[in-house]
């Protein structure tokens, strides 16, 4: 059993930890809820913070890789001191008196997150350096070219990565998260409200939903979407609120109900999420 | 009903929802195919590692699935290289009826403290994880899946790897 220790000092500034059931649930071989959990919870921000750091998108994906295969191997000796507050893991066999990883389980994971983009940033790690026998025959052309963009960010200072700014990264990455749970967590009547947050709140994203041939949310909110879309066409590119008002026939005042309502349930995903609940369990 | 309401700790207050709103990907539904097929490669490779008696200490290949089978089938070690195929100048010789796999498929051989992998001019070609093109050469990384001929197979780097 690992040893128990005391917080780090900057412990209760952690304002959040990782909920210590989803830790204990990591640890059981047959709950693959737990997994999906944590996936969901870290991946953008893991991926965010490989990007960030300038590494190619084939490289940052790796670190996803090497980062969910550490866990994995760690998962096995995690614990809760719920006394102390503490999460305390031990690697898988090790002995007792090896040094215990302590303190929050992000504060941990980040730190490992950083040392393998480190890793592939500035030490030996050789880049995958794929190369392809059949790039002309390829009917994925899309996905080929993104494996292929190998270019890392003009400017990565990696450097000026900073505590606070892998704390917004991880917010960020944490909403759009929450953006595409929401026709999960929605009822039946939200198909509307999410069509008008997204196309008065999130134009870009609004637009490329429109703009994509596949059904990239539910058929409910597909059909209120394209519907703007065609409308936001005939009124040369402008989506105003008059405009779905008029739509709609509703007043000013119901159209900010309704992107209220959204903000709101987005708000409530995002709390969820941070706090290691599933907001689809509701 | 519980009643909502922004700057709830530890969610957002509307100003900073609405800060963050403009900032987001424009394809952040895009991304759920690619994202979906990651995660569904991440728990088949945590179900092997579970159903393996320990983990290998050296780099090794574990064959997981053929045509009609899905679980850890056997193992061999890389060494300073492994030829997969059903030819017997393989070092891993498969079944003869394994029809899809060729001869000589591919190579995993060791290159200084990392392993790479080389389809053999292969019929039906190498992939690797969700990458959508066959592979002619590449590095591997620890948990990496090689899909050769309707067989499957995943790379483990060993400790350290």
């Amino acid at each position: 059993m690992p040893m128990g220790v005391s917080p780090p000092d900057d412990f209760e500034s952690d304002e959040i930890r990782t909920r210590p059931t989803l830790l204990g649930k990591l640890s059981s071989d047959s709950n693959e809820d737990a997994w999906v959990r944590f996936y969901e919870m870290y991946q953008g921000v893991i991926l965010s913070m490989a990007r960030r750091w300038g590494l190619p998108e084939t490289t940052a994906w790796d670190v996803l890789q090497e980062v969910m295969l550490a866990v994995n191997r760690i998962s096995h000796s995690f614990s809760y001191d719920s006394e102390k507050r503490v999460f305390l893991a031990n690697t898988a066999g090790a002995a007792v008196d090896e040094p215990v990883k302590r303190g929050g389980f992000r504060q941990w994971l980040f730190t490992v997150v950083k040392r393998t983009i480190w890793k592939h940033r500035y030490g030996t790690r050789r880049e995958r350096e794929l190369s392809f026998s059949d790039l002309s025959g390829s009917h994925d052309e899309k996905g080929l070219r993104e494996y292929y963009d190998r270019t890392p960010s003009p400017d990565p200072s990696p450097d000026a990565i900073t505590e606070e700014k892998a704390e917004s990264d991880y917010r960020l990455s944490l909403l759009e998260s929450a953006i595409r749970l929401l026709p999960e967590c929605t009822k039946r009547s939200h198909p509307r409200k999410t069509a008008i947050f997204l196309a008065l709140k999130q134009p870009h994203v609004f637009d490329s939903i429109a703009q994509t041939h596949s059904d990239l949310l539910p058929s409910g909110h597909m059909s209120e979407i394209r519907a703007l879309y065609q409308l936001k066409a005939n009124h040369h590119g402008e989506l105003t609120k008059p405009v779905i008002m008029t739509h709609y026939s509703i007043s000013s005042n119901h159209v900010d109900q309704e992107v209220k309502a959204i903000k709101l349930k987005l708000a409530a995903i995002f709390t969820d999420l941070r706090s290691g609940r599933d907001p689809r369990e509701k | 009903m519980k009643t909502q309401s922004f700057g709830q700790t530890p969610g957002p207050s509307e100003n900073e929802l609405d800060s963050m709103l403009v900032k987001t990907s424009p394809t952040l539904f895009d991304r759920s195919t690619k994202e979906a097929a990651f995660l569904k490669r991440m728990l088949e490779m945590r179900r092997i590692l579970s159903a393996l008696p320990t983990k290998p200490a050296k780099a090794c290949l574990v064959f997981v699935k053929g045509e009609t089978t899905a679980a850890p089938l056997g193992q061999r070690p890389i060494g300073k290289g492994l030829t997969v195929g059903r030819g017997a100048d393989s070092d891993w010789q498969f079944e003869v009826n394994r029809q899809r796999l060729s001869n000589r498929h591919f190579r995993i051989e060791r290159s200084g403290s990392e392993y790479v992998l080389t389809d053999l001019n292969s019929t039906n070609g190498t992939l690797l994880n969700e990458i959508p093109g066959r592979i002619k050469s590449c590095l591997l990384r620890d948990g990496d899946f090689i899909h050769a001929g309707g067989c499957t197979f995943l790379f483990i780097a060993g400790e350290g790897g």
